[in-house]
Parts: C-alpha cells; sequence; structure tokens
C-alpha cells in the first residue's frame, strides 16, 4: 500500500501521513507517523495475510488497480465467509465456525436485492426475509401494527443540510461561477438561516421521523456532538429579527415585497434540491415559503442528482442541498470545509461548500494533532460553532434510521450504539454475529430453511449497486464506513 | 383471392429460392429484384445501427452528472482515486478519442467496461440475457397467442357483447400503470395479508432454499408467475386490437362469400380463411416485439426484482455508467434492427402482395 502506487490510490488516506510500518514480533506492529494524527485511533485498516495478498501484487503490479478480486472463497476475518455472490440477485454468507469470537447464532446470511422496496417491504409482511432497512415513515407505520414484526427506529448518522454559495473561488483565489453577489454576505446568510425553523422540516419533510438540527455532529455521538445553547444560539428561528436584520443591513423590500441587497441585487435565489429524496422536496418546500417571509424569493429547482451536481461543481447554485454520513471519526465531514479542499481549478472541489476560514483551517488542525479525546471534542465543538456561525454549511435535520425484521426469525440482536442503535450499516459485524434465531424459526412453512437468516437490500437500485460495489472494492472507494 | 396456410407455402418456396434461382430466363429475371430487395434492405439496417451507435454514445454523454462525481457522493474519496477512476473510464481522454476506442471496440465485439460493476459489458449482458428473455419471451408468446385468440373472437361480431368486454377489459390493462399492477399482484397475491396466503414471492428468480436443477427450474417457475401475468395483462391489448381491426377489414372481402357459399359453417371461415389473411399485420407487431424482448420489459423488472437487461439498464442509468448504458443501447437497438430487418425478409414470403 505504501509501496505500490495503484494500491496506494486504491486505499486511499488509509496510509496517509505513515513514515514507516514495522512488525516488532508475530503481534506487534509499529507504525510510526510523520506528525501526530488522532484518526489512527480508530482507524480501521483491515489486516491481510501477507501470503495471500503478496502474490496479487507480484502479479498484478501496477494493474492492481484494475484486479477485481471476486474469485471465491475471499479471505477475511469476520465471522461469516462468503460463499455466493450473483450480481443483482444475491449474497450468500456462510457461518465460521472457528471464529475467535465464537461462531455466529445463524448458519447462514443470505442478502438478496429487491430493486423495490416497497416489495421488499410485502417480502417481510410474508416472511420471506427476516429483515429490511432505509425503510420510510409510510412503510414503518405499516410494519409497526403486525404481529411478528419488530420496528427499529434508531438514532440517525447523517445530517441533512443546505449549504449557500459565499462565492466560489479556486484555491489560487480565481472566482467561478455565477452565485448570487449578495451571499457573501455574512449577515444575509445568518438571516437566511433564522427565517428557517428545523421543527417545522422534520415535522412536514419528514413526519417526524428526524431530529432538527444545531451542530454538524449529529447527537449519537455523544462527545462530539455540539448544538447552540444560550448565548451560542445566534441563529435560533426568529423571523421578526432576520427581518430586522435585514432592514438594518441595507437590503430594502422592492414593490414586490422582495428584498434587494445594498449592491441593487434583487434577492431572487436558486435552490437546487435532490429531486431522488423526498424529505430534502419536502424541506424545500419548507424553505420556499419560509424565506418568502423575509422577503427572499426562491427559484426552486428540483433536479436529478446529475443536475444537482453540475450545478454545485460549476458553483451556479445559491443555495444547494447536501448531507453526510458522519463517521465516529468525523475528521473527514470537517476536512471537506478546509481551504485545502477548494479546487485547484473550476470543478475540481474536494468539499461541497466552497466554504475556506483561517480559523476554522488552524482548528482542523489543532483537533487533528489532538490524542486527548476531551480536549479533541472541545476542538471539533468550536469547529462545529465557526460552521454554524459563518451559516454556509447549515444543517437542518438528523434523519432517523428506521428498519424492521421478523421476531419469529430472529430472536435478538445487537443495536450499536446499545441504546437507540442501529442495525444496518454498523461498525463492525455486531448485529449479524450477535443475531440469535428464534425458536422454530423457518418450521413455519415460510419458505426460510432453518438457521438461515436473509436480510435484504432493500432501497432503490443505486444504493443496491453501491452495496455490490462497496462490497468488492471497500477498500479502493473508502466507503463512508465508520 | 383464398389462400391458406398450406397454400401460402407453395409460393414462398419459389419466392425463398432467389439466389440459386431455378434455371431459365424466368428464373434468373426474377432474382434481381429479389436481390436489389435484400440489399436495400440489409442497406438500411445497417446505416440505422450506425446511427444508432453514434447517437447512443453523444447522447449519453450529454446526460447532466459526472459518473465518477456520481459513483463517489457521498464517500470518503481523494482527488487521487478519482483521477485513478477517470483514467481506468478512459473519461480522462478527449471525446472524439473515446468514441474511436469504442467504435474500435464494437468492431471486435467489445462493448467497454462498466463503471460501476468494473467488468466487460458483453459479460454483464450475457449473464442477464437469459432471466430477461425467458421472462419477457413467456411474456410475450402468452401475450401474443392471447391477444390474437380474443382478438380474432373481438373482430368476428365487432360490436357485440363479447367484442365489447373484451376490448374494455383489454383497454383497461392497457392503460394501468405497470408498475402499480405489479405492486398490487405482489400485495394481494404474495405478502399474504388478511386471509391471502401468499401463494407467490415478491421477486427475485428462484429461493435461496433451492437446490439441484429440478428445484430450481420449479422455483423460478413459482418465481415467474408474477412478473408475467403483469407483462401479459398490460400488453396483450395490442395483439387483440390489431387483430380485431384486421380482421375486420377481411370480414366483407369477397373470398369469404366464396367459402361460405362453399358451406362451410361459420366458425370454420373465420378460422380456415379470414383468420390467416388477418394475420399478415400481426406479423410485423410480432417481429418487433421479439426485438424488444430483449430490452426486457424495465418496469416489471424493477418491480419484481428481476435480474435481467431492463434492470440492468435502471441501474446503469442512476449512476449514469457510459458504458453499460451505451452498451445496453447498442444491444436493444441492435436487436430490434435485426428484427424488422427479418420481419422485411420474411413478410414477402408470407405475402405475395407485396413481394418484389
Amino acid at each position: 500500500m505504501m509501496e505500490n502506487e495503484a494500491a496506494a490510490v486504491a486505499n486511499g488516506n488509509y496510509v496517509s501521513g505513515f513514515d514507516t510500518v514495522t512488525a516488532e514480533d508475530d503481534t506487534t506492529v509499529v507504525i510510526e507517523l510523520d506528525e501526530p494524527q488522532a484518526t489512527m485511533e480508530s482507524l480501521r485498516v483491515p489486516i491481510v495475510p501477507r501470503h495471500v495478498w503478496e502474490p496479487i501484487i507480484e502479479e498484478q503490479g501496477e494493474a492492481f488497480a484494475d484486479y477485481t478480486g471476486d474469485d471465491l472463497p475471499t479471505v477475511g476475518t469476520g465471522p461469516f465467509v462468503l460463499t455466493e455472490h450473483a450480481r443483482g440477485e444475491h449474497i450468500r454468507l456462510e457461518a465460521n465456525p472457528d471464529h475467535w469470537r465464537g461462531a455466529p447464532g445463524f448458519d447462514e446470511l443470505y442478502f438478496r436485492y429487491y430493486s423495490e422496496k416497497d416489495a421488499a417491504v410485502e417480502a417481510l409482511r410474508s416472511g420471506e426475509v427476516s429483515f429490511v432497512y432505509e425503510l420510510t415513515d409510510a412503510q414503518i407505520t405499516s410494519l409497526e401494527t403486525l404481529d411478528n414484526v419488530a420496528v427499529n427506529i434508531a438514532d440517525g448518522k447523517r445530517f441533512q443540510a443546505f449549504t449557500i454559495n459565499p462565492g466560489a473561488v479556486t484555491q489560487d483565489g480565481e472566482e467561478f461561477g455565477d452565485g448570487h453577489p449578495a451571499l457573501a454576505d455574512r449577515t444575509l446568510r445568518q438571516a437566511i438561516v433564522m427565517g428557517i425553523d428545523n421543527e417545522e422540516i422534520v415535522q412536514q419533510g419528514a413526519n417526524g421521523q428526524a431530529v432538527a438540527a444545531g451542530g454538524y455532529v449529529p447527537p449519537r455521538y455523544t462527545d462530539f456532538h455540539w448544538a447552540p445553547e444560550g448565548d451560542e444560539a445566534i441563529l435560533d428561528f426568529d423571523p421578526d429579527a432576520a427581518n430586522a436584520m435585514l432592514d438594518e443591513a441595507g437590503y430594502e423590500r422592492g414593490d414586490d415585497g422582495v428584498r434587494v441587497s445594498p449592491d441593487g441585487d434583487r434577492l431572487e435565489l436558486r435552490m437546487h434540491v435532490h429531486a431522488d429524496r423526498p424529505d430534502n422536496v419536502q424541506a424545500g418546500q419548507v424553505i420556499d415559503e419560509r424565506l418568502a417571509d423575509l422577503g427572499i424569493e426562491i427559484d426552486n429547482q428540483t433536479v436529478d442528482p446529475g443536475i444537482l451536481s453540475d450545478a454545485l461543481y460549476d458553483a451556479e447554485y445559491d443555495l444547494i442541498f447536501t448531507g453526510w454520513t458522519v463517521n465516529p471519526d468525523p475528521d473527514y465531514v470537517f476536512s471537506i470545509h478546509t481551504c485545502d479542499a477548494l479546487p485547484t481549478e473550476p470543478g475540481t472541489m474536494q468539499g461541497d461548500a466552497y466554504f475556506c476560514d483561517e480559523e476554522y483551517d488552524e482548528l482542523y488542525a489543532a483537533q487533528l494533532a489532538e490524542y486527548d479525546r476531551a480536549a479533541r471534542a472541545e476542538i471539533i465543538h468550536q469547529l462545529q460553532e465557526v460552521l454554524y456561525r459563518e451559516a454556509v454549511v447549515n444543517v437542518l435535520t438528523y434523519p432517523n434510521i428506521m428498519e424492521a425484521y421478523r421476531t419469529d426469525h430472529v430472536a435478538s440482536l445487537q443495536l450499536e450504539p446499545a441504546e437507540g442503535g442501529n442495525i444496518w450499516g454498523q461498525d463492525g459485524y455486531w448485529a449479524w454475529w450477535s443475531a440469535e434465531p428464534a425458536e422454530g424459526a423457518g418450521s413455519g412453512g415460510s419458505g426460510v430453511s432453518t438457521g438461515a437468516l436473509i436480510g435484504i437490500g432493500a432501497g432503490v437500485l443505486v444504493l443496491v449497486v453501491a452495496g455490490a460495489f462497496v462490497f468488492f472494492r471497500r477498500r479502493s472507494t473508502v466507503e463512508d464506513r465508520e | 383471392m383464398t389462400m391458406t396456410p398450406t397454400e401460402a407455402d407453395e409460393p414462398t418456396g419459389a419466392g425463398t429460392s432467389d439466389v440459386p434461382a431455378p434455371a431459365g430466363p424466368t428464373g434468373l429475371g426474377r432474382v434481381a429484384p429479389v436481390a436489389t430487395y435484400v440489399l436495400g434492405r440489409l442497406t438500411t439496417a445497417v446505416v440505422s445501427l450506425f446511427a444508432v451507435i453514434v447517437a447512443g454514445f453523444f447522447l449519453f454523454r450529454i446526460l447532466p452528472g459526472d459518473p465518477v462525481r456520481a459513483m463517489t457522493e457521498g464517500r470518503e474519496v481523494s482527488a487521487e482515486q478519482r483521477e485513478e477512476l477517470r483514467r481506468q473510464f478512459g473519461l480522462d481522454q478527449p471525446l472524439w478519442q473515446q468514441f474511436l476506442d469504442y467504435a474500435a471496440g464494437l468492431l471486435r465485439l467489445d462493448l467497454g467496461i462498466s463503471f460501476q460493476y468494473r467488468e466487460p459489458v458483453v459479460d454483464l449482458i450475457l449473464e442477464r440475457l437469459g432471466p430477461t428473455i425467458l421472462l419477457a419471451g413467456t411474456g410475450t408468446v402468452i401475450a401474443a397467442l392471447l391477444g390474437l385468440f380474443l382478438g380474432a373472437r373481438a373482430g368476428w361480431r365487432p360490436g357485440g357483447r363479447g367484442d365489447r368486454i373484451n376490448t374494455a377489459v383489454a383497454l383497461f390493462f392497457w392503460s394501468v400503470p405497470t408498475f402499480w399492477l405489479g405492486l398490487l399482484l405482489i400485495v394481494l397475491l404474495a405478502s399474504g395479508r388478511g386471509f391471502m396466503p401468499g401463494l407467490f414471492p415478491t421477486g427475485g428468480m428462484v429461493s435461496p432454499s433451492a437446490t439441484g436443477p429440478l428445484e430450481t427450474a420449479l422455483s423460478t417457475a413459482r418465481h415467474m408467475v408474477l412478473p408475467v401475468v403483469t407483462m401479459v395483462a398490460v400488453i396483450y391489448a395490442q395483439y387483440l386490437m390489431i387483430m380485431r381491426s384486421s380482421l375486420m377489414d377481411e370480414k366483407g372481402a369477397d373470398y369469404l362469400v366464396t367459402a361460405r357459399a362453399k358451406g362451410l359453417r361459420d366458425a370454420l371461415v373465420r378460422r380456415r380463411h379470414a383468420v390467416p389473411n388477418a394475420l399478415l399485420p400481426t406479423v410485423t407487431l410480432i417481429f418487433l416485439n421479439l426485438g424488444q424482448v430483449v430490452s426486457g420489459v424495465i418496469l416489471v423488472e424493477t418491480v419484481f426484482s428481476w435480474p435481467g437487461l431492463g434492470q440492468l439498464f435502471y441501474s446503469g442509468l442512476r449512476v449514469p455508467d457510459l458504458g453499460l448504458v451505451q452498451g445496453l443501447f447498442v444491444v436493444f437497438a441492435a436487436s430490434v434492427i435485426l428484427m424488422n430487418l427479418l420481419a422485411d425478409l420474411v413478410y414477402p414470403l408470407l405475402d405475395p402482395r407485396v413481394r418484389p
């Protein structure tokens, strides 16, 4: 990874900052870093057996990147072994009886691809499958009342946000794009945030299945989470105060009620919304209405992800929706707002907001070098305060994770975290390793063979495909696993 | 003119012998127009195919969105990783170079690499071709048989009660959204709500517990029921309507008067004389639809999670996986063009009136 260039690229930031790696003895590895790096403490580098990988690297050389690695069985370290994969159909995993932590409760895990989530929900209803994930509020409601189904609503790992184009520049300071010039004014950006009621978005946009956001890191990460309180809470929903701020800053209302900036630009702002995310669409409508109260006219552009992505990278937007899954170590989602994440030339941005702030960059470097978790958390709180104050990246909600399983198939399984935790998308294999079959599972003529646990890849196909992609390539694209 | 299928075979035989024509001036005289006809059709097909290849390549490239960005969205990737992906997909090359590479690949039957699956597109297509042909082929055959049968009855007595009910039912299903009908069938027949047992699976092609060829075949058959029913319900109307109107046209023909004058029973007149002639226009339709069998029934495959080409195309469009969608586009178009060509070539054999 450190010597083979293709392998290094494929493995992304796993080894960035590594100086030397030496094996002291059979069970000790010493990694020397170029400089302190707190992310080392939660770096999940899979240990791959040398006798397996060395021949592959030797054989493939620089062509390593094209190596698909789909010869079964694969070598892994988990409680289940991949034994079968039919692309777009299913993945079969069999229990590893010799797993060091103990054999899992089920003999087999069988993941089935559903390209239509409603059909997957019906499959759970009929007992054809044991588990479905990424459900909507409506699907949860229809499953809640069933006897043999347990619904799990977990604290979200994801935030839903919109960013405001503060005037896109490259790292060299070259301006580009066509963002509304008035948005470079922090007062206007703050007023926009104050005009929006996150609680209303939770109710209207997510039917209550979300938590209104304050800071950047969701509350499930208790020590890194920050929410503005007391004097810090300068941007709470307060349309009157927002209107007063705009009046004072010289944004006068025109005859049609729409404000005009001190430079004479009418406050008509485009808003790019993910058409493929229903909660975004709903949130967009709420924002549209609320900003009208401030005398800001919104041109609501609910578009396909491709169009949205083009607008973002070309900086041809004013307000735009975004969202990230935050890892237990939140370093990455903060790194994308450093000045280094600005594009080197238009279209090459690493981040998603054209944000660049000196104080932020200093804090970012400080948290990365801080090994004391409490001290690091404190710096991460300050980072969030800067983001909040600058009002470029504006977090709206933390959507809940919604999933369901058959209690007549699965007696128990481990949530992560134990309180309010989720089943799908855990960091590690806890849920599937700990899952215990229910008494008499599979004998009810449900078509499930005894001891087989069937999970399903529900959701739109792109998620499903991404799942398959990640499955084999997870170290080449370093997915946002936590 | 009376023509039964057997009689039709006669002139057909003479017609097919276009190239090694029987000796004699008459034979030779027939070769030229037939060859011109065949050559003309072939040229048209090749030109269409070329146009499709060019259009497909550039059309998908003006789709909004960058494939690499879309594939890495929401993931922690470095700038180097994005560059590497661009290099692997050939997206770092100028557009004309990409097109030349693509065209050169096509000549070797190489459709390029799928971005999301990282496999040759040809392999992916071959893998999904079987399931699609199985599902869409079965659906098309049943829909055609059902539609033609009901259409012949409806067209024989237009305006009668049978016609009115048949046509209304067919048009109802024709206008129902496929997705909705599929989900409705799943809810009614697969999910086991209320009194209804879950008779059929909710999706997929084979159940995880099936082992051995016999069990797999039976399981596949069971998985096929709902998708095939959905597909047939939605498309059989077009066969019914064509057959119906075609038969109504034939109804007043003189040869039927002759047939009746011979004292044949009404059902026999219909079956032996009217239907064979009325079938001709449906031939084109069947061939056209056979071409589309390959493209599958995207919606049906998606509702029922059927691992076919339609679903593959859908997954490719979401990215956009340029390699995959343009490859599928060419294959879909080529199959329609090929079937059209076949229809053009076969039609004169069936109907002497359109012979060159």
